[in-house]
């Protein structure tokens, strides 16, 4: 992965790059106090989704937003005001997993994939197959038709917050922002085969969710 | 054709019978959400789905979830939109930009 470090600090970041000439210099008169009230909520709420804590992302917008204001020079008005600033959330929020993956190990709930067990368990010679009970159904509809349905989302929602913090955060990190494997690992400091286990225990729990919650449901 | 239907019920239960079961086509199918296969991950996925319409169909599901999370950016926002600061929380964010700038 040379050169494509992760930027973990997009305020460092953004210094460096304001350094480089060729990027102009723009004149904001920019009162940051506006920022709160134009997407305040959409940034606390992208941050609660990630941290499921109100306190932790009061913070992290709050960071977010300092960190603003300290590289509103390298913001050359190329992507709207909120995609800019939701990218210096996501680096703050990375900031935090990090810090509290420090404190606290991934456990072996985590990586704990017992839970998948059963699904495969068969009475017959064909043990370690889908069970008649557990064999997935066809979705029959496409991702398209079902993301405008609130209630999709609700399920979506519902199941996610059922998987264990750390597990949600990588996949989060993962499937929603769509971060590398390798970018992942880096940034919260996991060996690759934690990370696979980890995924793999969150797409399990996730579709075993859905599928019981939606895609049954639809046919 | 119905012997052909029986050839291939054979083809399936020779997958079943010899080579690994869909616990451990799952766990592939899944690595190859996040990454490359070896070829011979890759030769036993393909053999499978070929014969297990069960997995085709895991496949298809977590595919669909991947796809619909990938643009669920907004919709999930707007699901969620009685979610805000509170009006102390605004208050003291305000408060401390305006110091800081």
């Amino acid at each position: 992965m040379h050169g494509r470090a992760i930027p973990l600090n997009s305020a460092e970041n953004s210094e460096r790059m304001s350094d480089n000439a060729a990027i102009p210099k723009v004149d904001w008169n920019v009162d940051p106090a506006v920022w709160v009230d134009e997407h305040g909520d959409f940034l606390f709420r992208f941050a609660l989704f990630r941290l499921r804590d109100e306190t932790a992302a009061e913070d992290a917008v709050q960071e977010a937003l300092l960190s603003a204001i300290q590289s509103l020079n390298s913001y050359g008005g190329k992507s709207t005001e909120r995609t800019w600033l939701t990218g210096i959330l996501k680096h703050k929020i990375i900031d935090h997993y990090r810090k509290s993956s420090k404190q606290i190990q991934f456990t072996d709930e985590d990586t704990d994939l017992s839970g998948a067990e059963r699904l495969f368990e068969r009475p017959d010679q064909w043990d370690g197959h889908w069970g008649n009970s557990f064999r997935p159904v066809d979705p029959e509809q496409s991702p398209e038709e079902v993301v405008e349905r609130g209630d999709f989302w609700n399920v979506i929602n519902g199941c996610m917050s059922a998987l264990p913090m750390r597990v949600a955060n990588v996949f989060t990190l993962r499937e929603i922002d769509g971060l590398t494997s390798e970018e992942i690992c880096a940034a919260l400091g996991l060996s690759a085969s934690n990370f696979w286990v980890i995924m793999h225990r969150a797409r399990l729990q996730l579709r075993r969710c859905v599928e019981i919650k939606w895609f049954r449901k639809a046919l | 054709m119905k012997e052909a239907n029986l050839k291939f019920t054979r083809f399936n239960n020779w997958v079943w019978r010899n080579l690994p079961g869909c616990r451990e086509i799952v766990k592939i199918v899944t690595a190859s959400m996040d990454g490359r296969l070896s070829w011979r991950e890759w030769v036993l996925m393909k053999v499978h789905l070929f014969s297990c319409d069960s997995c085709v169909n895991f496949l298809k599901q977590v595919t669909f979830i991947r796809t619909a999370l990938r643009h669920s950016e907004e919709k999930l926002d707007r699901e969620n939109s009685d979610i805000r600061l509170s009006d102390e929380s605004r208050r003291r964010l305000k408060e401390k930009l305006r110091f800081e700038s």
